[in-house]
């Protein structure tokens, strides 16, 4: 089992780090240098951590286990109206991707007030696309629990609800609810609204290993970072992109950030050295996201095997 | 009557009131509006759908005139202009424009800093004229830092919205569904048990 980690040091001598997780066969997921920091997402055999710890040890760097690495999670906000600046819902987007997710902010068109809530077709589909929706609702129960459900009762992926009251249970549809994060008008930086932040990424932490639970009933035909791995060595052009990550692992697949019209076929012939091609083992699709695609990997049902 | 001496957000949702109380905070904090107004009632109910927000506006800075600003004497014998010698240069630019306004581009001249020539054939009238004119009114910044601060507290959704506004008063009733005479009558209420506090 791979566990998901980051990696916190200095520059120098963070290429041992990466040599050694490769060696031990886990995968680097993403890079960020920060003048003379560097920040690595990376998965890292379970059994071998020991080895991982050492080094880390030998360069004063910090790793801390980031359950969020490697998942896709989309925030919703009923409406990014900018005279409701500034948004508590972009610091529940940035908090996420400190415990290593990729996060997607978008709001709704037509999301506000309670009646006249809604939400689209194409972004029900939008939100479909990713691992886990987070909705940052408002501060009142009554819009909570009776109305405000119509946005996210028929998602596909789990819903986590934020909203201002502590409910005992979460509202109808919603896989989790987190208190204390209603509608704020400043940043985010008081002790209980921190500690909000900390029980949602805990929360959201908690619905994707069920998620990852369910999958490993029926394993996907190859693991997402190889399927990443492997991309980067046969198709070059995504090492081009200009995208802090061209590549966003998902639970069930990836995001490419290439467009689809011009590299699906190039994408979907690569071929692994077990001898399939991508093909096979699983299907690769138009994103909702500008003209991106996104790789949706077979399970073993469907397949017959696991790479 | 003192900045903010009443502040009251109420709702039948206390969780909810405590939350909106500190995002009406915010709002009036960063639109400095917390010395504008004196008292200031907010009421929600989810469930109606209803938010009512009443306040009544401190008496604040009259309007400026030019009088308060320059000096005006009507030119020397035989040249038809009057002068405006500016003593307070605060509000130059809005003067400039209000003058281009009023007596054309053309007839306006700034020689130098500090002054400011207005050709006409009647200098006399217009430097009895000109000294009343309004140039700037703080008031009017304020109704709209004011308008600001409703729509950024009001909810996102309650787009149905009746106001009324007066120069000390400010009455604002805003749902989703069409406006109830009860909630109106509601709000005039609050504000007359502003007023009697």
């Amino acid at each position: 089992m791979l566990e998901p980690i980051i990696y916190e040091g200095g520059v120098f001598k963070h290429n041992l780090v990466t040599e050694l997780v490769e060696d031990l066969g886990g995968y680097i997921i993403q890079t960020n240098f920060m003048q003379t920091e560097v920040r690595i997402q990376l998965l890292c055999p379970h059994e071998d951590m020991s080895m991982l710890e050492d080094l880390a040890k030998e360069l004063r760097a910090k790793i801390t286990r980031a359950p969020l690495t490697g998942t896709d999670i989309i925030v919703i906000a009923p409406t990014l109206a900018y005279h409701h600046l500034p948004h508590h819902a972009c610091d529940v987007a940035e908090y996420m991707r400190r415990f290593g997710a990729n996060t997607t902010l978008i709001g709704l068109a037509r999301g506000v007030g309670r009646r006249i809530a809604q939400i689209s077709a194409k972004e029900r589909a939008l939100a479909d696309e990713h691992d886990l929706a987070i909705f940052t609702f408002g501060n009142f129960e009554d819009c909570l629990t009776k109305e405000k459900y119509v946005l996210y009762k028929d998602l596909e992926v789990p819903s986590i609800i934020t909203g201002t009251p502590e409910l005992i249970k979460a509202p109808a549809y919603a896989k989790a609810y987190v208190g204390g994060l209603g509608r704020i008008a400043h940043r985010l930086k008081g002790e209980n609204e921190l500690a909000a932040l900390d029980k949602l990424a805990e929360v959201a932490g908690e619905c994707l290993d069920e998620e990852r639970l369910d999958i490993a009933k029926d394993p996907l035909t190859i693991q997402p970072a190889r399927l990443m791995s492997e991309l980067k060595e046969q198709v070059p052009a995504i090492n081009k992109s200009l995208s802090p990550a061209p590549i966003t692992l998902q639970l069930k697949g990836a995001r490419i950030k290439l467009p689809y019209r011009e590299y699906k076929e190039a994408i979907e012939n690569m071929t692994f050295e077990e001898g399939t091609t991508l093909k096979e083992i699983a299907d690769v699709l138009p994103s909702y996201v500008r003209d991106y695609l996104v790789i949706r990997i077979l399970p073993k049902s469907v397949t017959g095997f696991v790479m | 009557m003192e900045p903010l001496e009443v502040f009251r957000v109420e709702s039948p949702d206390k969780t909810g009131a405590e939350a909106y109380e500190s995002v009406s905070r915010d709002v009036l904090s960063d639109l400095e509006l917390t010395t504008t107004l004196g008292r200031l009632w907010i009421y929600i109910d989810p469930a109606e759908p209803v938010f009512i927000f009443c306040t009544l506006i401190r008496s604040g800075l009259p309007p400026v005139c030019v009088r308060d600003m320059a000096e005006i004497e009507v030119g020397a014998p035989g040249v038809d202009e009057v002068n405006i010698n500016i003593f307070n240069e605060e509000y130059v630019p809005q003067l400039l424009s209000t003058l281009r306004i009023k007596y054309g581009r053309e007839n306006i001249e700034q020689p130098d800093r500090k002054t400011m020539t207005i050709a006409t054939k009647d200098p006399s009238e217009v430097a009895k004229e000109v000294a009343d004119v309004i140039i700037a009114d703080p008031r009017r910044e304020i109704e709209s830092r004011l308008a600001d601060a409703l729509l950024r507290i009001t909810p996102e959704g309650f787009r149905v919205r009746h106001h009324i506004s007066t120069e000390s008063e400010m009455l604002f009733v805003a749902s989703e569904d069409p406006i109830k005479p009860e909630w109106i009558k509601k709000a005039e209420d609050m504000i007359s048990e502003l007023k009697e506090d």
